[in-house]
């Protein structure tokens, strides 16, 4: 186990590692859309109440869902960075926010386009929204702090503490809709088992682990870059072009 | 595909403008990265030769 920390930790085994895994992230993600897309606009039937518009719901909920998960995968790496000064957690942190960033904005945009023909509003200044709209800001600002500092290592430091403190708008964005009165509609998983059918459902957990893999391999991919960028003066990085 | 699959019970617009809107995320987030490492690559390789031109890519000259 440790053996295997140990070796993800470095620069160079992690850059190989990263891309034997990519190409099977992409494809198993790619499948997986395409799978779930044609469940949710073709086999599943239209909601009694809100006819075919529930369909954004395939897009809506993985795509929040991302947000979410990419901004606590960020929060653990700068807790990483920080505390143990690993590079590849340094990479990790500035690679997720662009990332975390254009998945925020897909949420808030087919959010949106939901709420329009739902609630006649295209938006509101609802806690589940506003707290969604702060995340957004949140990988915005981490993303221009890393451009704005030109040591990388350093603005990799200054990213970390900001994602660190930032996460706590994350359990705000999970819990707004059961903390305050909020427009948006609770969460569809209760304990007492999920409120829509499974014609319904399942193409939403297929897309649900096709965003997720998606995730994992621009990860992947945008992790091997920087640490190309920020390794290129070291010899493993000087050998990788001379083969290449 | 019929015109009523199209059509979307008439949320159109709503429902082909999510999806649009997820195309466009899945694209940039697949070519961005694409066209770093295509950018890099070129840099690193040119690398050998004077700092001048590796710094012309955006790369800082690399330190003695």
């Amino acid at each position: 186990m440790w053996i295997w920390f140990h070796r993800l930790a470095s620069p160079p085994s992690f850059y190989r590692t990263a891309g034997r895994f990519a190409p099977w992230f992409l494809v198993a993600s790619l499948l997986l859309l395409a799978i779930g897309v044609w469940g949710g606009l073709v086999m599943a039937p239209p909601d009694y109440q809100q006819g075919d518009a529930f369909r954004i719901i395939y897009v809506h909920v993985p795509a929040a869902w991302l947000s979410l998960l990419v901004y606590t995968v960020m929060a653990v790496a700068a807790f990483v960075a920080l505390v143990w000064h690993m590079k590849v957690a340094e990479v990790a942190v500035v690679a997720a926010a662009p990332v975390g960033a254009s998945f925020t904005a897909l949420a808030l945009v087919s959010g949106m386009l939901w709420g329009k023909p739902m609630w006649g509003a295209w938006w509101v200044w609802d806690p589940r929204l506003t707290s969604e709209l702060v995340l957004l800001f949140l990988y915005l600002g981490v993303v221009a702090l890393n451009n704005a500092i030109e040591d990388p290592r350093s603005a990799a430091r200054a990213c970390s503490l900001l994602a660190l403190v930032g996460w706590v708008n994350v359990p705000i964005v999970h819990y707004s809709v059961v903390w305050w009165n909020s427009l948006h509609q609770g969460s569809i998983f209760r304990l007492s088992g999920p409120t829509i059918t499974w014609d319904m459902l399942w193409p939403l957990l297929v897309c649900w682990i096709a965003f997720t893999l998606f995730f994992a391999y621009v990860q992947c991919v945008r992790m091997r870059n920087e640490l190309l960028f920020r390794e290129r003066n070291s010899r493993w990085v000087q050998t990788l072009m001379v083969e290449a | 595909m019929d015109a009523e699959f199209w059509h979307m019970g008439g949320f159109a617009f709503y429902v082909w403008g999510a999806y649009g809107a997820a195309v466009a995320v899945f694209a940039w987030n697949l070519v961005m990265p694409r066209l770093r490492r295509r950018a890099l690559r070129r840099a690193l390789s040119e690398s050998t030769t004077p700092p001048a031109r590796a710094h012309a890519h955006g790369l800082p000259e690399p330190q003695p």
